[in-house]
């Protein structure tokens, strides 16, 4: 790997968003992942490279260490947003097809709750990892995620609720989304989400974590 | 002994018989269980719970149809989960405290709900519950994912933010404690999800833990003991919470932490409150487990003082009725003489 | 006025020469009467309340009770009780058979156990039913006769004599028991808690002193600080033990056929409401003439004093129906 996506996945691993950011402190006046993307396109690396051996990279390692407890939320965020603005250079190429995502992810939390951290924490998580994420927001019915899945043929679903009085709504948008979509992949997750509620409802996957979520993404499309 | 007398009794780690007990509903759930019962319910009264709660979380202005604002101007949607509610605006999104006016803790409607605890319940303990006490109350303004990420990149302003929170809770604290007839102040302020700390340790005790200290020093001064109520897996942080003074620890969620262990390792140095699963065993276990896990809970920690039982949480409207009564049935008559 | 408000009344001796009230110990007779079996009456809480409400509805009795046998904390204890169609139930064991057992004897969890949390529940249906206005008669088993269920009566009372140490800690633990099931009922709802030592008539004043009446008193003490009121239950002959047993402070004495009310009164005192005393198996076997004739010489006995008429033990389930409705209606 060439250096400079070497830089680039440390950049979105320690949230280092670009030159002017002052976090983390100890790289202070450094080229973030803004300015190191821009430059890696303009020696001519491969977008896709860019993507997949540089801000993914990093993504991956922030995952793990979140799930492991070594980072919290901020640190999290903070590579989130390195990464989204890192993205923004390379968003040209996905429109012209020069750089494939891995798939599309569809993301909500289910009717009835409003709670959001958990979901967005998996989403970002999710298109640092190279895939499109549509986030349909809080709150949302079995009749919006079957047809954010019309929209996007091919693609997966993630239901997140924070608690019990509302996961037990997500076994009812399971079934609705499996009778319109059975190839769907559907993945639950959330505060009270368990194994145990999994298999009774028989979606198809739990993580956790959001780490998780996205290994079992990349699963399904090595 | 009175019940607040059990209650000091117990949270200073001395054995006490009966085990005290606190019982909190939410909405939903008080609604669903009173029409099973089929007649009033009263939440104090009929589980007979040893503490009592004025909150501040409460007699905010319903400014349309299901959206409250609370004292702090901001409005909450509460069309959904009737009891917490979501943030519906944050008022802040830029990290500057500019044209934001904190609220004043002059004749704030706890006061009068403090006045009525009194009135009402003087033998019990008497809690002053401050709900979004400082690091919830910072997102509530900024949002979470703002306050989190000006952490490391605007701490100025969070810290000036969290200053002037704490401002406000100590001015709280010492207004209502002029009323008189308060033995404890609690703090109610979530530091960690499911999994672990939401911010980590180290900002944690950078952002919160002088300031928690402050307020603790405050309630202190005027004689209160401190409930501190966090939910999520924080047993990381109890030592620091031991360090600031913090005297009772809910929710205790038997999920998050290994609450035999926890306990057996600080006993003696803060109590504990919770305990019964509102995650699982409440919701979703039968009769017979309710009955167990709180025999359990009574046995093993109500017996050596330093425990209050009590659910994980303000039981939620998903439990069935049963279980409820199960539970509370089984505190009410506990006999077992230790 | 409700029954409860006529309770209290007497209680505070108002209405003593006009107002009789009737409180027979009803137990198989109501549950008879109620077309159940015995078994139902002392398994299920509903069908002793039920059955207890129909006939303090028939006879209009004015209290009502919980009492139903004696294995209620013998059970609760770890005793194996088992349940005749229609007998009282019968404990099939003794649990406590020597010093080392009386030691590791541990006291219960009330409502954990099937049979005491039974009698609560009891409690919080009679409530519930009654609505507060009819006085409620909880009921325990007294220190001596808890400690004789659970080592058999003839080892028990030799126990007194040859190992005072094992009566010590085995009544001891009765003890604790005791207050915590009239606690318990208490806090349902129980007016009054009734404490049934039949065993006591049965010893002498020397050993009743030595071993029984310092722990009675600790527990109606505590029924007192409960807020209840205690209703003391010896059957049989108590003449030799009312010296010592006027010092406890109940608030209800019963008496049975055999000790003579006048005497009762003369050294109990006053204060204490005396219970009694037409003999069980006169109320069976007489005409309800005769009954007629028998209740209004107590009545008259009893005029101005603290009294509630009733038979000297339990009404037996053989009593004619018309028999018990003569005392009642002779008694107003």
């Amino acid at each position: 790997m060439s250096e400079i996506l070497e830089k680039i996945a440390y950049c979105v691993e320690f949230g280092k968003i670009n030159q002017q950011s002052p976090y983390p402190p100890d790289m202070k006046g450094q080229l973030g992942a803004d300015e190191l993307t821009k430059e890696a396109l303009d020696t001519g690396l491969a977008p896709e490279d860019i993507l997949k051996k540089g801000l993914v990279i990093g993504m991956e390692r922030i995952g793990i260490k979140f799930r492991e407890n070594k980072v919290f939320v901020p640190q999290v965020l903070m590579s989130a947003k390195a990464m989204s603005t890192a993205i923004e250079h390379l968003k040209p190429f996905f429109q012209s097809g020069d750089v494939k995502r891995s798939g599309i992810f569809i993301i909500g939390t289910v009717a009835g709750d409003l709670h959001d951290i958990g979901k967005n924490l998996v989403s970002m998580m999710v298109e640092g990892n190279g895939w499109e994420v549509v986030d349909l927001g809080t709150d949302v019915s079995a009749d919006k995620f079957v047809n954010a899945i019309k929209d996007n043929p091919g693609s997966h679903v993630g239901l997140s609720a924070l608690l019990t009085t509302t996961m037990i709504n997500m076994e009812h948008i399971l079934k609705e989304v499996k009778a319109a979509s059975p190839e769907t992949r559907v993945l639950i997750g959330g505060a009270p989400v368990s194994e145990d509620f999994k298999n009774k409802i028989g979606a198809d996957f739990y993580s956790p974590d959001p780490q998780g979520a996205v290994e079992y993404l990349n699963s399904l499309v090595a | 002994m009175t019940k607040k007398e059990s209650f000091i009794k117990a949270i200073t780690f001395r054995k006490c018989f009966p085990v005290p007990y606190v019982i909190r509903f939410t909405i939903e759930a008080e609604e669903r269980y009173q029409s099973f019962l089929g007649g009033t319910f009263d939440e104090i009264l009929d589980t007979g719970s040893y503490a009592v709660f004025s909150q501040t979380n409460s007699g905010w202005l319903e400014v349309r149809p299901g959206y409250f604002k609370d004292y702090f101007g901001i409005t909450w949607n509460k069309t959904k989960d009737r009891t917490l509610g979501i943030v519906d605006r944050y008022p802040i999104d830029k990290p500057s405290l500019k044209g934001f006016q904190f609220p004043s803790a002059d004749d704030l409607p706890v006061f009068k709900y403090i006045e009525r605890n009194n009135s009402c319940f003087p033998d019990h303990f008497h809690f002053l519950s401050i709900g979004f006490t400082l690091f919830e109350r910072a997102w509530s303004i900024v949002g979470m994912e703002n306050l989190m990420q000006w952490m490391l990149l605007e701490p100025e302003f969070v810290h000036d933010l969290l200053d002037n929170i704490v401002e406000y809770n100590i001015k709280l604290i010492q207004e209502s404690a002029k009323i008189g007839g308060l033995d404890g102040v609690r703090f109610g302020d979530d530091w960690a999800g499911q999994n672990g700390l939401l911010i980590g340790g180290d900002l944690w005790r950078e952002f919160i833990k002088p300031r928690l200290m402050r307020m603790c020093d405050a309630a202190k001064a005027e004689n209160l003991y401190i409930g501190q109520h966090c939910c999520g897996k924080v047993e990381s942080l109890i030592p620091d919470m031991i360090e600031v003074g913090i005297d009772v620890f809910d929710p205790f969620q038997p999920e998050v932490m290994d609450i035999y262990d926890v306990f057996k390792s600080f006993n003696g140095k803060i109590s504990f409150m919770g305990g019964l699963s509102i995650q699982k065993t409440l919701p979703y276990g039968s009769i017979k487990e309710v009955s167990d896990a709180s025999y359990k809970l009574l046995d093993e920690l109500g017996s050596q003082g330093g425990y209050i039982f009590s659910p994980s949480h303000a039981l939620t409207g998903d439990i069935p009725p049963e279980n409820i009564r199960e539970m509370i049935n089984i505190v009410r008559h506990q006999s077992k003489n230790f | 006025m409700t029954k409860k408000q006529k309770f209290d009344r007497l209680l505070n001796g108002m209405d003593l020469e006009t107002a009789k009230l009737f409180r027979p110990i009803l137990m198989h007779f109501a549950a008879r009467f109620s077309q159940k079996t015995y078994r139902e009456f002392a398994s299920d809480y509903r069908v002793l309340v039920e059955c207890n409400i129909k006939a303090m509805e028939y006879f209009d009795t004015d209290l009502v009770g919980l009492i139903s046998d004696p294995y209620r904390e013998t059970s609760a204890f770890g005793a194996k009780v088992s349940f005749p169609d229609e007998a009282v139930p019968k404990c099939e064991e003794i649990i406590v058979k020597s010093l080392e057992d009386a030691k590791a004897l541990k006291n219960p969890d009330l409502y954990k156990e099937e049979r005491t949390r039974d009698r609560i529940e009891g409690a919080k249906y009679f409530a519930k039913r009654l609505k507060g206005d009819i006085p409620v008669i909880g009921w325990i088993e007294g220190p001596l006769a808890e400690a004789c269920d659970l080592a058999g009566v003839g080892e028990m009372l030799m126990q007194m004599m040859i190992d005072p140490d094992f009566a010590n800690i085995l009544m001891d633990k009765c003890v604790v028991t005791a207050k915590e099931f009239a606690r318990l009922q208490i806090l349902e709802g129980c007016d009054i808690i009734g404490m049934g030592d039949a065993i006591c008539s049965q010893i002498d004043i020397g050993t009743y002193d030595a071993f029984v009446k310092e722990r009675q008193k600790e527990i109606i003490d505590y029924v007192h600080e409960c807020g209840g009121k205690v209703k003391l239950h010896i059957c049989g002959d108590i003449s030799h033990l009312l010296a010592s047993i006027k010092d406890l402070g109940m608030d209800i004495l019963d008496l049975d056929w055999q000790v003579d009310m006048d005497i009762a009164h003369d050294v109990i005192g006053p204060d204490v409401i005396r219970c009694g005393n037409i003999d069980p198996v006169l109320i069976q076997n007489s005409s309800s003439e005769q009954l007629e004739i028998m209740t209004g010489e107590t009545i008259k006995k009893e005029m101005g004093r603290k009294h509630i008429i009733s038979g000297g033990c339990e009404i037996t389930v053989n009593t004619p129906i018309e028999n018990l409705m003569a005392i009642r209606k002779s008694s107003n």
